[in-house]
């Protein structure tokens, strides 16, 4: 029997993990659609649901400031701050991710004038 | 000298910028081949440094080791960035000559060279968020590169590659936030201790979080299940292009290598993988799958593709099996692999042009030679040290199986793409000659002279390359002198600047 953890640190938990699991399934569902624009976008849902699976791998803190200051108090046992690398990562996750996404529009916008359909994978022959 | 290891990677990066300034084709082209013949010269300089027993670990803005990102320059990354910067120097040699109608030639130089920069960054950086940093310059360039003169393949191809790689991408930022959540460290030479102090389930959703990656890697080099994209990529991709894309898929590999033999356990690499037999797999699976693919090819072009896929296949092999002596096997083979495919690409691309003259036929005899691996050659001698070194790697590492499926894979994959090159031979030279359809393109010609030169080096200069691939090999299954190097580099200090007294 599973208990789930209704209040406190934990519920927060819980609700994120869910969070990252629908996005990620409904954007790799999009992705593996037949045409471009639910192609790309599954993959903003996706990259949404590794962004906030990157951002959670520093723990979840509540009113920390990435910095340890001197008012901090060892003995808590909450974390003395909040891990800044893992919020550094998704700000150069969410730019490289931001500049694809376009790239990918662009992309679609012009296989889409060449082959006259928005088909993910058109045939390769056809006039 | 000590800002040696971030120069490959700034000067590509700055000739692209300035590049921008400027967009006359003609000071682009001057800049461009001003840039590669730098960079090439340093990587040459650190290759030849590197050879006797020079390695240079880099702090990045001098923060030390766990906290800050560092380059690593030793005997792997030194080669490595060798051959990427030839073959960028050469990529930038027949840009020039592309006729104006293939490409729009303002965007071409500048993507060139961030192309550089970033499998340079990549092949030097021992940082795994890094890493990933580089992985999407180099893709970003790319996808620019693969649709450079337009067209409908071109556009199809590009919107599958991107959407791929996109894909990838996020598989891979996944695997590093499982890492850094399990490890709190993204350093590789940091990995390697805090790995082996994992137990029960966090060390088992470690080695998920590493298959994670490894997996991404494989797509990456096109290995089998996850290659399909390449025989789709490559071939509708102008010749420049396909020249330095055949770089692309080493990337993938050497991080595979870097990644498993840094993080690895003290106690040896081998070990503590158990994904290396599944590498060594695969890699059979798409030699195999490669020379069929040669078998079938209705172009030159195509056939170079699966070349390309078929030694990514046989580095997998030699990396896979999980010994010092195959592991030098593979790396002997580098060189000569890349420039093999490289010149392939260049004769692929001109006799699908319609060119089928004496420097045609004499090049085609001496690189599908070259590619099958026969005798003097020094793919050959590469393919030798790797089964001579299943055998020698018998008592410690995998099963019976394993060698059996490799020696098959290997000399079955190398019968067939001889009969496949065979048969293009006759088809192509003995045939009603065809009209060149296009006019001779001189840079063309002239490098696919000298990489048949470089080639033919290659195969005299036997003995330093194999002494070099085996000292490499060494290095890599010996990391604990390379880690502890590097964690313990300390901060360079600053002439200019004094640290300010912390605020109390």
């Amino acid at each position: 029997m599973i208990e789930l953890p209704i209040s406190g640190p934990g519920l927060m938990n819980l609700l994120l993990a869910t969070a990252v699991a629908a996005l990620g399934t409904v954007g790799l569902y999009l992705v593996l659609r037949a045409r471009t624009f639910e192609t790309v976008l599954g993959l903003t849902l996706l990259s949404y649901a590794v962004n906030l699976m990157l951002f959670a791998m520093g723990r979840l803190t509540v009113g920390r400031p990435p910095i340890l200051d001197a008012m901090s108090d060892p003995s808590s046992p909450q974390p003395a701050m909040a891990d800044p690398l893992p919020q550094a990562l998704v700000l150069t996750a969410i730019v490289i991710g931001f500049a694809m996404t376009a790239l990918l529009l662009v992309l679609a916008v012009r296989a889409h004038a060449e082959a006259r359909t928005d088909a993910a994978d058109p045939p390769e022959d056809r006039a | 000298m000590n800002h040696l290891p971030i120069l490959p990677v700034v000067l590509p990066a700055l000739a692209a910028a300035l590049m921008l300034i400027d967009q006359r084709a003609a000071v682009q082209h001057r800049l461009g081949l001003l840039a590669a013949l730098l960079t090439s010269a340093l990587a040459i300089l650190m290759l030849i440094l590197s050879a006797s027993d020079w390695s240079s670990v880099y702090l990045l803005g001098n923060w030390a080791a766990p906290w800050g990102i560092v380059l690593l320059a030793d005997r792997l990354s030194a080669l490595m960035v060798a051959l990427c910067s030839l073959l960028g120097l050469g990529a930038v040699l027949l840009a020039r000559s592309l006729s104006p109608t293939d490409s729009p030639p303002h965007l071409l130089q500048p993507l060139l060279q961030i192309q550089i920069a970033g499998v340079n960054g990549a092949f030097l950086t021992a940082d795994l968020f890094n890493l990933f940093v580089f992985f999407e310059v180099l893709l970003i360039a790319s996808y620019g590169l693969l649709v450079q003169g337009d067209g409908r393949p071109r556009i199809l191809a590009g919107l599958r590659y991107v959407t791929l790689n996109l894909v990838g991408s996020a598989v891979f930022l996944v695997s590093a936030g499982l890492i850094y959540g399990l490890t709190g460290t993204l350093n590789l030479a940091d990995l390697s201790g805090r790995f082996a102090a994992l137990d029960g389930s966090t060390a088992q959703l470690a080695q998920a979080a590493l298959g994670l990656l490894i997996t991404v890697f494989m797509l990456k080099a096109g290995l089998m299940p996850l290659g399909l994209w390449m025989s789709r990529t490559y071939p509708v991709t102008c010749l420049p292009v396909a020249w330095l894309f055949v770089i692309l898929t080493k990337v993938g590999l050497i991080g595979l290598l870097r990644v498993l033999t840094l993080s690895a356990s003290e106690s040896g690499w081998i070990a503590s993988a158990p994904w290396l037999p599944l590498v060594a797999l695969l890699g059979v699976l798409t030699l195999l799958i490669a020379a069929l693919g040669m078998l079938s090819a209705s172009s030159m072009v195509e056939m170079a593709t699966r070349v390309v896929a078929g030694s990514a296949g046989f580095l997998a092999v030699g990396i896979g099996y999980g010994h010092e002596q195959t592991l030098a096997a593979a790396l002997a083979y580098m060189p000569h692999g890349c420039l093999a495919a490289a010149a392939l690409f260049v004769l692929a691309h001109r006799i699908d042009q319609g060119h089928r003259g004496t420097l045609e036929a004499i090049g085609f005899f001496a690189l599908a030679s070259a590619v099958a691996g026969l005798p003097p050659w020094s793919g050959f001698l590469a393919k030798a040290m790797l089964l001579v070194g299943t055998l020698a790697a018998d008592a410690d590492t995998p099963s019976h199986t394993l060698r059996t499926m490799v020696w098959l894979g290997v000399l079955a994959g190398s019968g067939l793409s001889l009969i496949a090159l065979m048969r293009a031979g006759g088809r192509i030279f003995w045939s009603a000659q065809a009209q060149a359809r296009r006019p001779h393109d001189r840079s063309a010609q002239a490098l696919l002279v000298g990489s048949l030169l470089a080639l033919f080096a290659l195969t005299l200069a036997a003995a330093p390359v194999q002494t070099f691939a085996f000292n490499t090999a060494r290095d890599l299954a010996n990391p604990s002198v390379l880690i502890e190097r590097m964690l313990r580099t300390s901060q360079r200090p600053s002439p200019h600047t004094e640290l300010p007294d912390p605020v109390r």
